[in-house]
């Protein structure tokens, strides 16, 4: 195949995750739209480990999942403090930094 | 053709699932579909011959990752009321467009100009072995830096989480 | 060795009393007067050393102190004749002071301070004239005045002394500019600020160019400012008068022996550059006659004792001014040893009368006092005949030495002889009025002090007693030569120097009148003249006040009024710096701080920190505060960057 192909469906995948980001209110879509960016990112490492026939890529997403997970924990613990603290999780009335 | 067929396939349904997880409203549903997705990934890492990697997107990925935000979700017991978004202004449609047309853009230009030619499928006898040998050598001082990360993401997240007294 | 002690000791007194703070008064008194006296212990085979064979003296380096390029002070230290007699006043004289002072301030709670002040003093003043570069002496120069100050303003609670302390630390300070420009011409021209080197290099000479005469006689003037501000003279004596606020053995050791003699010291030390410098010495003689005279004809009318024997140091330090002016730097030395003893007996003498009288300084309050302080009377006559010149005591030898070489000074000498002259007999006069007042005629002080009127300690008349000696005997060491010849002795001190001050051969022509040999009859006839007319000043004032004031007096006060009125005021000195110096400076750092610091600076400020809270304000209106929001900027903004990369 091609490494296009697999480069336009990583582009597809991060596209989902951008507008997921940009445009659902719920925090918890949010970071499930971080997770999708990031393994768009991790299939063109992949792609391109193998097309370049170098095994470093894949060690490189060795690391992205280690530290995906890593961010996923602690954001995941951010947002049950929040929902604790405000009763809410819709990103709106995270107005903190306003002024 | 039987390659064709896989890619296709799971290419298809990689996309389908990718744009459920941003479009459902029931958070539950949305953690199904990523779910979905993250296993067709591990599959196109493996239809490349990247073992290890497909390994670890399963076991890592989608039985940690995903199973904590499942569980998060049900710690939240978010009411439907909560879940319903707001209709969409007419600057976010705006904003949509420009960011699928600039993507679009992107990706054309870019892939344009990419040298042509096919993924040769070097389905190596042992990945995992291979990609042991590298790790541990090459990038061993990041390997143990990322235990590290993952210790104090741990302690994080506890501290985060934890009942305040 | 020796020399390391001699600093050390005074140092460790005042570090001990300075920072332990004793609370018990005797224990802080041994502690000084151990650290002068040792000091001067240690300096007495130092000084024996000098004489005969250890003539050349040594230098002693303690530490290398500042190397910067081509500069190199170290701080060295010089033992020569010159050093070894000021060490021996200084030591010496410093130590009677010492324990006299003990019994002066024993109405005080605690004098630790007080003795650790004094103790500094003395190692400052230690450092001022064992210096052996002109920055070591500075240190000292300066650590003197610190210490004048902290000293004057003792009592500071009283808010008159402090004011004292401050005036005469920011005049001296006057005089520091000046000196501190001399040092800088100094290292310019030569390279270096050692005085051996400079005496080196100026001794080596043949003949001078006349760049290297003006810049000698820029330096020379530039210093001697200093030593006008240090020793008092015109136009920078106004701080001595007040500096009388101090307790009186300040004013005795300080005041009168060893602070204020550090100008003459230091033109000495550096005769090898005034030497060469004749204009300068024009000047500071004239200057010092000028002086001279000045300050003795204020001390004529005025009736605090202090201040008398305050005008009559300015007047004493102008004669030794003067003698520097006219080349008799050894006359001047010989003045400044005779005069530390007999100031010094004078002032811890009116130091006595005024503890006697519960601390009232005010002649027109006291008379009488002879039968209730016979000893004090005693050594006081002798201090007072000591500085009027009578013929056999110590001031009689030195004062008459430098008339007469201000009088064989060419050309114009014998101006300055008369200036000398008209301000010896002001100085009989004005003396033996202060003696009359204080101790002769009726007793004017009220019944509740005649009535504690009584002798003085033993810890406070002994020094006196030993400072009377000196006063009578210390003078023949100095016999001028054609006295001597008469006399069968021989003049000790001027070979004595002489070893160290001499004429550099460049000066040779200037000053070859120096070795001119002149008729004896022109010696006996000036000294008898001075003599004749000095006591003739003396009994005129003992006939007008020896039964104290009279209404005689009153009517000649009110006949001059105008006259006596200038005298009294001190020619309003004061007041005319005030008006033109000080007001203006006052008006100036008042507009200065009103108008440039609160109103420019602290408006600009203001004005700058206002336009800041403006443009945030304004901009501020984009913080929204949504994350979400930002969140939406950011990734349009990105691909909006990756956009323009690629077209």
């Amino acid at each position: 195949m091609p490494i296009e192909y697999y480069f336009s469906l990583a582009l597809v995948m991060f596209l989902c995750g951008v507008c997921g980001v940009l445009f659902r209110r719920n925090i918890l879509f949010v970071l499930m739209s971080i997770e999708l960016m990031l393994n768009a990112v991790n299939l063109v490492f992949v792609s391109g480990s193998t097309f370049l026939k170098n095994l470093d890529g894949q060690i490189m997403v060795f690391f992205v999942i280690t530290v995906a997970a890593c961010e996923a924990a602690v954001g995941l613990a951010m947002v049950i403090a929040l929902f604790r603290r405000y009763g809410t999780i819709k990103s709106e009335f995270f107005r903190i930094l306003r002024g | 053709m039987s390659d064709q067929l896989v890619f296709w396939g799971l290419a298809g349904f990689i996309t389908l699932s990718s744009v459920a997880v941003v479009t459902v409203r029931n958070p539950v549903t949305a953690a199904v579909a990523l779910v979905i997705n993250l296993f067709l990934l591990a599959g196109v890492y493996a239809f490349q011959g990247a073992d290890f990697v497909a390994a670890i997107q399963i076991i890592v990925y989608t039985g940690a990752i995903v199973v904590l935000f499942l569980f998060v979700i049900m710690i939240l017991n978010l009411d439907p009321e909560h879940l319903r978004s707001p209709r969409p202004r007419i600057w976010e449609h705006l904003v949509l467009g420009v960011v699928i047309a600039g993507f679009a853009y992107i990706g054309y230009r870019f892939l344009d100009s990419l040298d042509v030619g096919k993924v040769a499928s070097n389905r190596l006898p042992d990945n995992t072995y291979d990609v042991a040998m590298i790790l541990f050598s090459n990038y061993l001082w990041p390997f143990e830096i990322v235990s590290i990360l993952i210790l104090l993401a741990i302690v994080g997240s506890v501290a985060i989480a934890k009942k305040p007294k | 060795m020796l020399i390391w002690l001699v600093l050390l000791f005074p140092l460790v007194g005042a570090v001990w009393n300075g920072l332990l703070l004793p609370r018990h008064k005797l224990l802080s008194h041994s502690i000084a007067v151990a650290g002068v006296g040792l000091s001067f212990l240690a300096a007495l085979p130092l000084f024996v050393s000098l004489l005969g064979e250890g003539a050349a003296g040594s230098v002693h380096l303690a530490f290398s102190w500042i190397q910067a390029g081509d500069l190199d002070i170290g701080m060295e230290f010089v033992v020569d004749r010159l050093s070894g007699v000021m060490l021996l006043i200084v030591t010496g004289i410093g130590s009677l002071i010492h324990i006299y002072a003990g019994g002066y301030m024993n109405e005080e709670k605690t004098t630790a301070r007080f003795f650790s002040y004094l103790n500094l003093f003395i190692f400052m003043m230690l450092l001022l004239v064992l210096g052996n570069n002109m920055l070591v002496m500075f240190i000292g120069w300066e650590g003197v005045g610190l210490c004048s100050y902290l000293l004057i303003g003792y009592w500071y609670t009283h808010k008159p002394n402090a004011v004292a302390g401050m005036k005469a630390f920011v005049v001296n300070r006057i005089g520091d500019f000046g000196f501190l420009i001399g040092i800088f011409l100094t290292y310019k021209m030569f390279g270096t600020l050692s005085f051996s080197q400079l005496h080196e290099v100026l001794a080596g000479q043949e003949s001078l160019s006349p760049a290297l005469t003006s810049g000698l006689t820029a330096i020379g003037i530039c210093l001697f400012i200093g030593a006008c501000g240090k020793s008092a003279q015109l136009p920078l004596y106004v701080w001595l008068p007040d500096a009388m606020a101090g307790p009186t053995p300040v004013s005795a050791l300080i005041h009168a022996a060893t602070m204020v003699t550090a100008g003459i010291y230091m033109m000495t030390r550096l005769h090898f550059i005034y030497y060469l410098a004749p204009s300068a010495l024009m000047l500071v003689a004239f200057v010092g006659g000028a002086t001279a005279l000045f300050a003795a004809t204020i001390a004529l009318v005025q009736n605090d004792i202090k201040k008398v024997l305050a005008y009559s140091t300015v007047s004493q330090l102008g004669y030794m001014v003067l003698a520097c002016g006219v080349g008799a730097f050894d006359a001047g030395v010989f003045h400044l040893l005779t005069h530390a003893c007999f100031k010094a007996l004078l002032f811890l003498g009116a130091g006595s009368v005024i503890v006697a009288l519960h601390h009232k300084q005010d002649m027109q309050e006291m008379g009488g006092l002879k039968k209730y302080l016979p000893i004090t009377h005693a050594v006081f006559l002798v201090a007072v005949l000591a500085i009027i010149g009578f013929p056999g005591l110590s001031g009689f030898f030195s004062k008459d030495e430098i008339l007469w070489r201000a009088f064989s000074f060419p050309g114009v000498g014998w101006v300055l002889w008369l200036m000398g002259l008209f301000a010896a007999m002001c100085t009989a006069f004005y003396m033996v009025r202060l003696l009359c007042l204080t101790f002769y005629g009726k007793n004017r002080s009220d019944e509740h002090t005649r009535h504690h009127l009584h002798e003085t300690s033993s810890v406070m008349w002994a020094p006196l007693v030993v400072l009377a000696f000196l006063s009578i005997f210390i003078g023949y060491l100095g016999i001028p030569p054609f006295l001597a010849e008469a006399f069968h002795g021989s003049n000790l001190f001027s070979p004595f120097l002489s070893s160290v001050i001499q004429v550099p051969p460049a000066g040779e022509v200037y000053w070859s009148f120096l070795h001119e040999h002149h008729s004896e009859a022109l010696e006996w006839s000036l000294m008898g003249a001075s003599t004749l007319l000095a006591l003739g000043s003396a009994s005129f004032a003992f006939i007008l006040y020896r039964n104290g004031p009279t209404p005689f007096l009153q009517e000649r006060k009110e006949a001059f009024a105008s006259v006596y009125r200038t005298l009294y005021n001190k020619y309003w000195v004061d007041e005319l710096y005030d008006r033109i110096i000080v007001r203006p400076l006052k008006e100036m750092s008042e507009f200065l701080w009103r108008v440039v610091d609160l109103g420019i600076i602290n408006g600009g400020l203001n004005v700058l920190g206002q336009s800041l809270m403006f443009l945030s304000g304004v901009t501020s209106f984009q913080m929204t505060g949504s994350l979400h929001r930002y969140a939406v900027v950011f990734i349009l903004g990105l691909m909006g960057l990756v956009v323009l990369v690629i077209v």
